[in-house]
């Protein structure tokens, strides 16, 4: 309990250091603030393009696609916000072979190098996917109710668990592999087939692929679940399970890898 | 308290396997599939001990295995033999206890938040190391009014120059009240006023607080102003670990003689001089020279008895000279064997 | 060689190019060194292609009917294959980042000093990735074009073959030189990274590589008419896809033309009076 509430007064003044940091560059933050919206325009006008040709995809109609993608960019955006400015740094100190500071501090190695740095920026995207849930629920005319509302909560934190430590693994596996990929290509290609529905992977080749994206390495789930509580109404226990267990295991592998990893790079024979 | 043994190292070690790039467009194919390495014994049997309190200078060329020594004390770096406590703790456990007790600055690598005032950085720190609030503001006071910056922990960071930004570095390092202070170049890049600014802050940090103090550096300078004790390393290989005097005596294998002789005519003539002496200046009545140690005796009795001088003082050469010597003749084999034509006075048959 | 007809001029013309060449290879084998996951890089470049495929297929299956806008479902996914390919040689990743950083540090100054010319340096630079880069995305492209075999059309006539060819290699110039006069901005604007953020969102759209252009609202088209970008990756899949007729892809291949030399044109005036500028203001 002393150790969590340590971290938290650890993690609030790094935020505010972030915050104060961010001030000072308000141009700046108002530009990339817009150039998210620009993108996130150019997906809804996508399937505004889409759902002029077709009434519903893989059963989803445009509003409840709509909770889909609005739901995608709060995670994404949570993502982006607080984990992908860690992992691009950490990327970075990895090649420098600058990652002496931060491994000397009396604080664990994970949290440093994968949370204290925060892009307020990104956080825009969560007012915009925010803002597409509510108005796209107030088009369907869903009023959810508290348990609906915990459900997706809930589904929201694995989600983000989730891809938190399917992240902060490849960020530090840059010690091993040279990479001419940025950690925001290879971030892109881990969120790719999150957002889209399940249903959608029908066919020989994209059946196999929708069972390994639901038990193996479960994108699929992990978005879609807290999405189909508010679009569908349907609380799927099986679905926030596996969500759960997801995230846990996730979580416990990139400490297991985190700690291996750094142990390797300061040469300690195995 | 002052007999204390803060860091105590026997037979340090560290290998690395080091990646060989070939050059040109093939070779970079074949890399492509198969690489070779080759190993590099950055430290190699590195032992010594630093009780507290002391201020010790580790002296080397670049590559020498400095930083790697450094690293391997921080608990960055496991070595590949040898064994090591720093503080009562094994450093590569990385116990929490240890890392609260020391701080490592590392000359040009910034820690502190670049767009920010210094201050946010030092607030950090005081989370990050839990400092009570009230050391905290006594702690930085000291910190900022010995350094003489006190405003200056209000700009930001990229505002201030090298030197200043060296200073906050320093107040980052000292802020928790380290045991022990390990710097890796800390004067690397500064110009002479800030050079001296800085040792003159580590100096009074020592003898505040008591603070152990290693400080690596290709700089003699740094060394000879703030070091009671030395230690050389070359390639790897500790070379001298003493006093500075010890080095002059060890490894001073010449003496500089200042003549002053009664007048310019009563002056003997560059020609004079022959073997293994050589002339540093030759201004009637003044004249200097490098005379090998042992002969120096022999050389003074021999004037006095022909020739009317008014001074004659016997000094030792400079100290950045005396570590060249000792560097270019512990140098590895392979090197040290070649012919050295440019430093006559390198003594070739050692 | 034989006769001193013009005695220097070929030698300095070859020197020239070998020094082209150098740059070449120095950026082939800075390319390789990179090399634990250039091949798993080039195939995850097509994952997207497969949830195109299957967003796709929900659609026409939704919407019931078997064609969209004139596209029949294996319309849509060669399209979206030839738009790949369109951007395989039209992107350029980190040029305009990398002259805007040049500038503003000042290291764009040795090229006031030595005898290369910015824009010839980055081209060369730019062809030796691009090659290194088909070379390797060769072997996964083929896997693909075979394994997505039933949606593509017919092979061409060599005819529309070389103006498939010539609309890539357009779209590579069109690219290269679009991306360096949007990096050259950064003479008069210090920071354009927004600004080229934005380009890739506007580029995206217009180009086509988000949505065929036809199904586009027909104020929208109308603007992606007028606007270079189709040329990027839509153009050159329409020539592919050989849906137009050869007079079409003619008269496109014109204007593509004609939009590469303005575009050439534009990045040289802006070099100059970015120079120009820099100069007088000292860098």
């Amino acid at each position: 309990m002393r150790t969590l509430r340590r971290y938290a007064k650890l993690y609030l003044a790094f935020v505010r250091c972030t915050l104060a940091r961010e001030l000072s560059f308000r141009g700046n933050f108002l530009m990339r603030a817009a150039v998210e919206f620009l993108w996130f325009c150019l997906l809804v006008l996508f399937y505004d393009i889409i759902y002029g040709q077709t009434a519903h995809v893989g059963g989803w109609t445009q509003f409840q696609y709509m909770v889909l993608i609005g739901t995608f960019f709060l995670v994404t955006g949570l993502i982006d916000t607080l984990v992908m400015p860690n992992c691009a740094e950490l990327a970075e100190q990895v090649r420098t072979g600058n990652l002496d500071h931060a491994l000397v501090k009396p604080v664990d190695e994970q949290f440093i190098l994968t949370l204290p740095r925060l892009d307020w920026a990104n956080a825009s995207n969560l007012l915009y996917g925010g803002g597409m849930v509510a108005y796209s629920l107030f088009r369907l005319e869903h009023w959810p109710t508290a348990a609906e509302v915990a459900a997706y909560c809930w589904g929201i934190f694995c989600a983000f668990v989730f891809f938190y430590s399917v992240l902060s693994m490849l960020a530090i596996s840059a010690v091993y592999l040279v990479r001419n990929q940025s950690i925001w290509e290879q971030w892109f290609y881990v969120n790719l087939f999150a957002r889209y529905p399940p249903e959608i992977f029908t066919g020989t080749w994209a059946k196999p692929l929708r069972t390994v994206l639901t038990y193996v390495f479960p994108v699929l789930v992990v978005v879609s679940v807290p999405a189909r509580v508010l679009a569908h109404r349907v609380i799927s226990v099986q679905g926030l399970l596996i969500a759960t267990v997801a995230a846990g295991a996730a979580f416990a592998l990139s400490r297991f890898v985190f700690r291996r990893v750094l142990l390797a790079y300061r040469g300690a024979s195995a | 308290m002052r007999d204390e043994t803060v860091i105590d190292a026997e037979g340090l070690t560290r290998h690395f396997k080091v990646y060989r790039k070939r050059a040109g467009f093939w070779a970079a194919v074949r890399g492509l599939f198969r690489r070779e390495y080759r190993l590099v014994r950055a430290v190699d049997g590195v032992s010594f001990q630093v009780r507290a309190g002391e201020i010790v200078g580790f002296l080397g060329p670049n590559g020498a295995g400095k930083t790697t020594t450094l690293k391997m004390l921080a608990g960055l770096l496991y070595p590949t033999a040898g064994r090591a406590t720093v503080l009562g703790f094994v450093p590569w456990e990385r116990h929490n206890a240890f890392r609260r007790q020391f701080a490592l600055v590392m000359g040009q690598r910034n820690q502190l938040w670049w767009d920010l005032p210094a201050i946010e950085s030092f607030q950090l720190h005081r989370e990050l190391y839990e400092i009570p609030p009230g050391d905290f503001q006594q702690r930085l006071r000291e910190l900022t009014e010995a350094l003489q910056v006190g405003k200056l922990i209000h700009q930001p960071v990229r505002e201030l120059s090298l030197g200043e930004r060296m200073k906050m570095e320093l107040i980052g390092a000292f802020l928790h009240a380290p045991r022990l202070v390990l710097l890796d170049e800390p004067t690397l890049g500064l110009d002479v006023v800030a050079q001296a600014a800085i040792l003159d802050c580590l100096r009074q940090f020592n003898r505040r607080y008591g603070t152990t103090i290693l400080l690596t550096s290709h700089y003699m300078r740094d060394v000879e102003e703030l070091c009671q004790r030395i230690i050389v390393i070359n390639a790897g290989r500790i070379v001298y670990d003493g006093g500075l005097q010890g080095v002059v005596e060890r490894f001073g294998r010449h003496k500089v003689l200042r003549l002053q002789f009664h007048t310019a005519a009563g002056t003997p003539g560059p020609e004079t001089w022959n073997g293994s002496i050589e002339v540093l200046e030759h201004r009637p009545p003044l004249v200097k020279l490098r005379v090998e140690r042992d002969q120096v005796s022999r050389l003074l009795q021999g004037l006095l008895a022909h020739w009317q001088l008014d001074d004659i003082s016997v000094e030792d050469p400079p100290l950045e000279e005396i570590i060249t010597d000792v560097f270019t003749t512990t140098a590895p084999p392979t090197e040290s064997r070649e012919p050295q034509t440019v430093r006559p006075a390198a003594d070739g048959g050692h | 060689m034989s006769a001193p007809i013009a005695p220097g001029s070929s030698r300095r013309r070859l020197s020239r190019w070998s020094k082209y060449r150098a740059v070449l290879v120095t950026a082939i084998s800075e390319r390789f060194v990179y090399r634990t996951d250039f091949f798993i890089a080039t195939l995850l470049r097509f994952a997207p292609i497969a949830t195109t495929i299957l967003l796709w297929q929900a659609v026409f299956a939704g919407s019931g009917r078997s064609e969209l806008a004139g596209y029949r479902f294996e319309d849509v996914v060669a399209y979206y294959l030839f738009t790949t390919l369109g951007r395989a040689f039209s992107s350029m990743p980190g040029l305009a980042m990398g002259i805007a950083r040049e500038i503003r540090e000042g290291t764009i100054r040795r090229f006031l000093l030595q005898p290369i010319d910015l824009l010839g340096y980055l081209l060369a630079c730019r062809v030796a990735h691009k090659l290194v880069y088909y070379l390797i995305a060769a072997v996964p492209f083929v896997v693909l074009f075979t394994l997505c075999g039933s949606y593509l059309p017919g092979w061409p006539t060599p005819g529309r073959f070389a103006c498939g060819i010539a609309a890539l290699v357009l779209a590579f110039l069109l690219g290269f030189y679009l991306e360096a006069s949007l990096g050259m901005l950064a003479f008069w604007f210090l920071e354009i990274s927004g600004v080229l953020y934005i380009m890739m969102g506007v580029n995206y759209f217009f180009s086509g590589h988000m949505i065929p252009l036809e199904l586009l609202p027909s104020a929208v088209r109308a603007v992606a008419w007028a606007l270079p970008f189709q040329y990027l990756a839509y153009f050159p899949a329409t020539v592919w896809l050989q849906k137009t007729s050869m007079e079409t892809v003619l008269a496109g291949l014109l204007v593509q033309a004609a939009w590469v030399a303005a575009m050439i044109c534009l990045s040289r005036i802006l070099l100059r009076r970015g120079l120009r500028r820099y100069t007088a203001f000292g860098g």
